[in-house]
């Protein structure tokens, strides 16, 4: 079968953007109404100007960005936190003068994760079994106006199955293949074609989920609504970059076009950095403003040291296997908050005075599979946290009072997320 | 213990006699008094009680003394902070008492009508389960882990503890008999929604088109990966958020592209676009959807087609709004309510033809027709009587101008000679069914005629070709209409649901094949055929034995004993290649499936056999056995070796092993996971202990030395006892460490003089700080804890396994006594345990369904999820019944066949609530 060649736009095509985009800012505003989202964030939607191109032309403020990075099963006792930007513990070696050098962004903190490594993931970051984990909950709002409300990629993270139990999002499945995200966010889109045949097939999809929705018990429509939402979030997508003002993405396109060797440790930690160079660049074109990546698991599999895995190790590995390992996977938050540090965005300033980079984790210490002490660490020079500085202590705050206070500090009222109203005791992050 | 629970009523009337209850949050003032049994300070109820539903114990009083009847009122604290406190403590993570009868299970079982206190050395507290008093004291000194609680938090959970005793021992058990034993009752399944496995995803890709398709759309590469449950996939409760969906766009947009560039890719003509959107609707979208179109969809994509501003346009963006729809991307069992389907019947009234009598079918005639070709029906087929039938299926590939072959059909031995009945043009590279009626009583043959360009003489497009299959002819007959199972739907509770034909067919397609359904099996169902049992049985018999319904079985073996994530593991031996690994990974899902083909499943445990090819055959050291090549596996038997079997294989050894040497420890706790289906509690809280420490010094050194076996090594470390490790590890894992006698790439060990032995461990220094251990120390170590025997204790549990009891079995020998893991194998199916049957079904299950029916099995995710993703009081009653019909299916040849056939032709799985 032969067809014509592809055509170019028309009136048609245009006025059903405009259409498009009205529908968008409605539904933008009704979210807006429904959370707690700060004004300083609403600045800088273009939603409300009505106009979703030209991003590199908002110069006003930078958006604000959120990274997590989840390394399994906690960090050694006593081993994790430095007590001076200076001075690293054994296993912050790579937030270090010695390595990276990104210890005077960083706020180490130890908080109690409420589960004690094995069982429940999730809480890693501040969710259970149902309801949104942080990441997602935060990508609705900061992500709003952005290609991709978030972001999840993946180190090691699959290698030991996939189940609530092992994820840490409620988001989806990571990405583990930095080949593959760089397609998948930067990948170019096929032309729409010369008429609004692509409305009808939207609204063909839009009047399906509906079908099956009203088949639903209200529990389970939530499921559709994830999928209407993200339907919606892909049609404009597309409208967006098929317009004459879509920015170039090859010009943040991380130029990753194979897989690193994981048969080593060292081609493992070249995959974690590959990942993070996704979340940079990806931050850099502002195609999203949520990130998280996700660094091993606590099952194990895949990333071994001196023959054992992440499980292995942490249950019988000993410290100088489980000490060693920790240091080594530590160097890819490390490397990525360096990486924050020195690219800028599109209005010229280092990534890292816009974004929140959250190091998280399942539980405290893997060897006695313990919730309290768990290794997490916010590193910023956000203003909204009180700029560049450096801090470390224990606390007895939770897990979820320490995204609590990060929502806070990007403006986001966590009464509006799945944590819920904020208690308990304070993380130190001033905000 | 009962569902009823009995608690003290705080009597105002006494409550004024003793003094003002103690409203307040602390129960401080009871703190102190923990020796006295009667104490001024608490309030004292009388005798009278009252019932009251366990569900959740609903006392609002801050402050009550528990009556009991063996014993006389006792110092309390608050019942109700008690039960606070302990989700607060997080007691849950050893002690879950999920239906509130309390029995809890876990690392630490607790049962309140019978208190039991560890009794090794930590626990020296004398403590005695008289009272209260005594198991606040117990809690505030020794829980969790030693730690000890504030007194006053202890008196309260002791408190509600107390509450809980209904002088009834023993886990609660509701709904564990099927009470609905008559044959012909109604079994109702769960309504579910499951998004497409990225497996299913392929497969059902594949079934649209008439080419195979450009790429393998179920890798990682194309979409997410699946989200597992019980470590198989499973989409019930996917949410399909952004990332996933954007990549069945990209996917969708790559094969709308593929199909429209390449001749035969696409099943239907696209011409023009009114028989496109029709050819589209009926060919294309119709398996999509696994139904026909409902008039609203029909008419949203004829103004796809219509309105568009090219052919080109309209249908790339029907065929992307299929691949996109969830229509195609969910996998729907929700069914429809039984009521409003006896209202209006999907079975559609058959076809507008049909045969008197049954047909003659003239299978010699499948195949491809040759361009200018011809094959006829000969003459003594059937006596034409004027009043015939022809139907017959065919397919054509498109020719290279585009163009499409024409069929003529006639009467005599070709063209030649012979008349033309009908000419049609065969534009579609999927099979469709034509039929003809013949009223003349012919003499000559019937032929069918590839005329190529209906010109009759040769061209250089390129030649289209025709295949022909399912030829029948017979006596012209009356089409009668068909009805659904309505003895069943009025049977059935109105306000239930049951699949419609299309879903029916469409669960049957994914639970036997992984895939949707193909279109003859929709036309079959909605012509009425999953009605007759003999029918329905046909179908099941030909989707289990189609080579979708192989891989599928064979798929589970390998994801089931976890030995398809192989390529993940590395092992420090160069004789294990990649070739060894697969076939490895391949003998595991050979095993399984001549089991499921064969009957006899625990043959495969037995291990008396098992499927080699000549890599593996030489890697075992038995060159000569099995197949010729690499690849090529044959039967093998093994009786009177070592080896055999799912659990003595390579496969099994290798994956739970590390790089330099075994992992006794998981093959330990997997052959329990995996072959009997017992949970085991999660390890958490593991205090750091002097004797741990001391533990581990004594590993170290023995290390050190080089004369410590693997088994050894790790038992040294975990099995301390009156730490927590030893929870698991003193009864439940180390005792199986019997299992040990192959070497982590699942060769057999070497034996001296009778002896299992190995190299010893030994530390070897990496730098300056650390050391590891390999397999280096002395040579020819007898491995004791295989020569000695191992033990597999508890070996009748099916679910959650408790520290406890598995400890109470040790002590009393309750176990079965096992030389080596083929050994082991052979015990577990002499012993006849519950485990493996039940094991089966569950895998199956879920395999299929995608949840349990054993509410003993649930994951963590499924009890603490959705609600739906739970089993109600009311879904127990109804699957242990299924369960019943399962294992009565399984009794007869111990077929797991017999029980996937089973289970897909009980009423649970077309009836759901």
């Amino acid at each position: 079968m032969n067809f014509r060649s592809k055509e170019k736009p028309n009136d048609k095509a245009v006025d059903a953007k405009k259409r498009h985009i009205q529908r968008e800012r409605r539904s933008f505003l009704d979210m807006v109404g429904k959370t707690g989202i700060a004004s300083s964030a609403l600045r800088v939607s273009s939603l409300l100007g009505g106009v979703m191109t030209a991003r590199y032309a908002q110069a006003q403020e930078s958006p604000k960005r959120v990274v997590f990075c989840y390394v399994h099963s906690g960090a050694p006792a006593n081993d994790w936190r430095p007590s001076s930007a200076t001075n690293m513990a054994g296993s912050s070696y790579h937030y270090g003068p010695a390595s990276h050098n990104i210890a005077k962004y960083c706020r180490f903190r130890g908080v109690d994760t409420q589960v004690q490594v094995h069982g429940g993931a999730r809480q890693a970051l501040g969710g259970g079994y149902s309801g949104n984990t942080i990441d997602a909950d935060l990508g609705s709002v900061l992500g709003a106006t952005s290609y991709y409300s978030t972001m999840f990629l993946g180190s090691n993270a699959t290698d030991a199955g996939t189940g609530p139990g092992i994820i840490i999002s409620s988001a989806g499945q990571p990405i583990e293949s930095p080949r593959a995200a760089v397609e998948n966010f930067f990948g170019e889109l096929p032309e729409l074609g010369s008429d609004d045949t692509y409305l009808k097939s939207f609204q063909t999809q839009r009047n399906a989920i509906d079908a099956v929705k009203k088949k639903l018990s209200v529990e389970e429509q939530q499921r559709l609504s994830a999928h209407l939402s993200a339907l919606e979030k892909l049609e404009s997508r597309i409208v967006e970059l098929n317009s004459a003002e879509a920015p170039d993405l090859n010009a943040c396109k991380p130029n990753i076009t194979s897989d690193p060797n994981e048969s080593s440790n060292a081609g493992m930690v070249e995959h974690g950095k590959l990942q993070a160079e996704v979340i940079v660049a990806a931050f850099k074109c502002d195609i999203t403003r949520v990130a998280t990546l996700q660094v091993g698991n606590h099952q194990g599999g895949g990333w071994t040291y001196r023959g054992f895995d992440g499980h292995g190790a942490a249950h019988s590995g000993g410290a100088s296997v489980w000490n060693a390992m920790m240091t080594e996977k530590f160097e890819i938050p490390a490397y990525l908050v360096k990486r924050l540090s020195e690219e800028k965005d599109s209005n010229g300033q280092e990534l890292i005075k816009s974004t929140a980079f959250c190091q998280v984790s399942c539980g405290g210490n893997g060897l006695s599979h313990s919730s309290a002490d768990a290794p997490f660490m916010l590193a910023t020079a956000m203003q909204s946290f009180g700029g560049e500085q450096f801090s470390s202590k224990s606390t007895g705050a939770t897990s979820k009072n320490f995204f609590a206070e990060v929502a806070m500090g990007l403006g986001v009222d966590p009464a509006g997320t799945d944590l819920g109203v904020s208690s308990g005791a304070d993380v130190g992050f001033g905000v | 213990m009962n569902r009823i629970l009995t608690v003290g009523v705080l009597s105002a009337a006494l409550a004024a006699c003793v003094g003002p209850v103690d409203t307040g949050s602390s129960s401080s003032q009871a703190n102190s008094q923990t020796n006295s049994s009667a104490q001024s300070s608490a309030t004292v109820v009388s005798s009278s009680s009252v019932t009251v539903s366990s569900s959740s114990v609903a006392v609002s009083s801050s402050s009550v003394v528990v009556s009991s009847s063996s014993s006389a009122p006792q110092v309390t604290g608050d019942l109700a902070r008690g039960r606070e406190l302990m989700k607060a403590f997080r007691c849950a993570a050893c002690h879950q008492d999920e239906d509130n009868d309390g029995f809890f299970v876990g690392v630490g079982q607790i049962d309140v009508d019978s208190f039991k206190y560890p009794t090794s050395g930590d626990y020296d507290g004398n403590y005695s389960d008289s009272s209260i008093a005594e198991l606040a004291r117990f809690i505030q000194f020794e829980m969790p882990a030693n730690l000890g609680v504030p007194a006053a938090d202890a008196l309260d959970i002791a408190t509600y503890l107390w509450a809980l005793r209904d002088g009834v021992p023993g886990e609660r058990t509701v709904a564990t008999a099927c009470t609905a034993n008559d044959p012909n009752a109604i079994h109702y399944g769960r309504r579910t929604l499951h998004v497409m496995t990225s497996y299913e995803y392929h497969n059902s890709l594949s079934k649209l088109f008439g080419l195979p398709l450009p790429a393998d759309y179920s890798s990682p590469a194309k979409v997410s990966v699946d989200t597992e449950i019980a470590r198989l996939p499973n989409h019930t409760n996917e949410k399909l958020g952004e990332t996933r969906l954007n990549q069945y766009y990209d996917n969708a947009t790559e094969i709308a592209d593929w199909a429209m560039s390449t001749p035969g890719a696409l099943t239907f003509a696209c011409d023009d676009p009114v028989a496109c959107a029709a050819d589209f609707m009926n060919e294309f979208a119709y398996v999509a959807y696994r139904r026909a179109l409902n008039d609203a969809e029909k008419a949203e994509f004829t103004r796809m087609f219509e309105e568009a501003s090219s052919l080109e346009t309209g249908l790339r963006w029907a065929l992307t709004t299929v691949l996109m729809s969830p229509n195609f991307l969910y996998r729907s069992e929700l069914g429809t309510k039984v009521s409003d389907l006896l209202a209006n019947p999907v079975v559609a009234p058959g076809t507008d033809y049909d045969y008197e009598g049954t047909p003659v079918s003239v299978t010699n005639l499948d195949g491809e027709i040759p361009h200018y070709s011809s094959v006829s029906i000969p003459t003594g087929t059937h006596n034409w009587t004027g009043n015939d039938l022809i139907s017959f299926s065919v397919k054509a590939t498109q020719r290279g101008d585009g163009s499409w072959p024409k069929l003529n059909v006639g009467e005599g031995y070709d063209p030649n000679g012979g008349t033309t009945l009908q000419t049609l043009t065969i534009n579609h590279s999927g099979f469709r069914t034509y039929y003809l009626m013949v009223d003349e009583a012919y003499t000559r043959p019937i032929y069918f005629h590839n005329d190529v360009n209906g010109s009759g003489g040769h061209n250089n497009s390129g030649n289209g070709s025709i295949e022909l299959a399912n030829v029948k002819v017979g006596k012209l007959g009356t089409s009668e209409p068909v009805q659904d199972d309505v003895e069943s739907l009025n049977a059935a509770d109105p306000n239930a649901y049951a699949l419609d034909p299309y879903e029916y067919a469409s669960a049957l397609s994914f639970a036997l094949t992984g895939s949707g359904p193909s279109k003859s099996l929709l036309d079959a169902a909605v012509a009425g055929e999953l009605v007759d049992d003999a029918s329905f049985e046909a179908h099941v018999d030909a989707l289990i034995d189609s080579p979708l319904g192989q891989a599928h079985v064979e798929r589970l073996a390998g994801m089931w004993f976890r030995t398809d994530g192989l390529p993940g593991e590395t092992r420090n031996v160069p004789e294990y290649t990649t070739q060894v690994r697969d076939s490895m990974m391949q003998e595991i899902r050979e095993i399984y499936k001549h089991v499921f083909y064969n009957g006899d499943f625990p043959s495969m445990y037995e291990g008396d056999f098992t499927f080699l090819d000549s890599t593996l055959a030489e890697f075992y050291g038995m060159a000569g056995n099995g197949g010729s090549s690499h690849g090529d596996f044959r039967y093998v038997d093994t009786t009177g070796t070592l080896r055999g079997g799912i659990i003595a294989s390579g496969g099994f050894m290798t994956y739970n092993a590390h790089m330099d040497y075994t992992s006794p420890i998981q093959r330990s706790a997997r052959f329990r996971q995996d072959v009997l289906c017992q949970a085991i509690p999660l390890p958490v809280n593991l205090e750091d202990s002097d004797e741990r420490d001391a533990a581990t010094k004594r590993a170290a050194d023995r290390a050190d030395a080089g004369d410590i076996t693997t088994a050894e090594y790790f038992d040294i470390q975990t099995n301390v006892p009156g730490s927590s490790c030893a929870g698991c590890h003193n009864a439940i894992i180390n005792p199986l460490f019997g299992m040990d006698d192959f070497d982590n790439v699942g060769r057999l060990r070497k034996r001296v003089n009778g002896d299992v032995v190995q190299v010893g461990l030994l530390s070897e220094a990496v730098d300056e700080m650390t050391k590891i251990v390999v397999p280096k120390g002395d040579a020819d170590l007898p491995i004791d804890f295989v020569n000695n025997d191992g033990y597999l204790f508890s070996p009748n549990v099916v679910g959650t396994l408790s520290a406890a009891q598995a400890d109470a079995d040790k002590l009393a020998l309750n176990g079965i006594k096992f030389k080596g893991a083929k050994d082991l194998g052979k015990k577990i199916v002499e012993n006849e345990l519950p485990g493996i049957s039940a094991c089966l079904i569950e895998k199956t299950t879920r395999y299929t369904m995608g949840y349990t029916l054993n509410k003993q099995l649930l994951e963590d995710s499924e009890k603490q999820g959705a609600s739906y993703l739970n089993i109600s009081d009311e879904q127990e009653a109804e699957f242990v019944c299924v369960q019943d019909e399962l294992e009565a299916a399984y009794a007869a040849a111990k077929s797991p066949r017999d029980v996937l056939k089973a289970l897909v032709k009980s009423s649970a799985f077309r009836f759901r609530k």
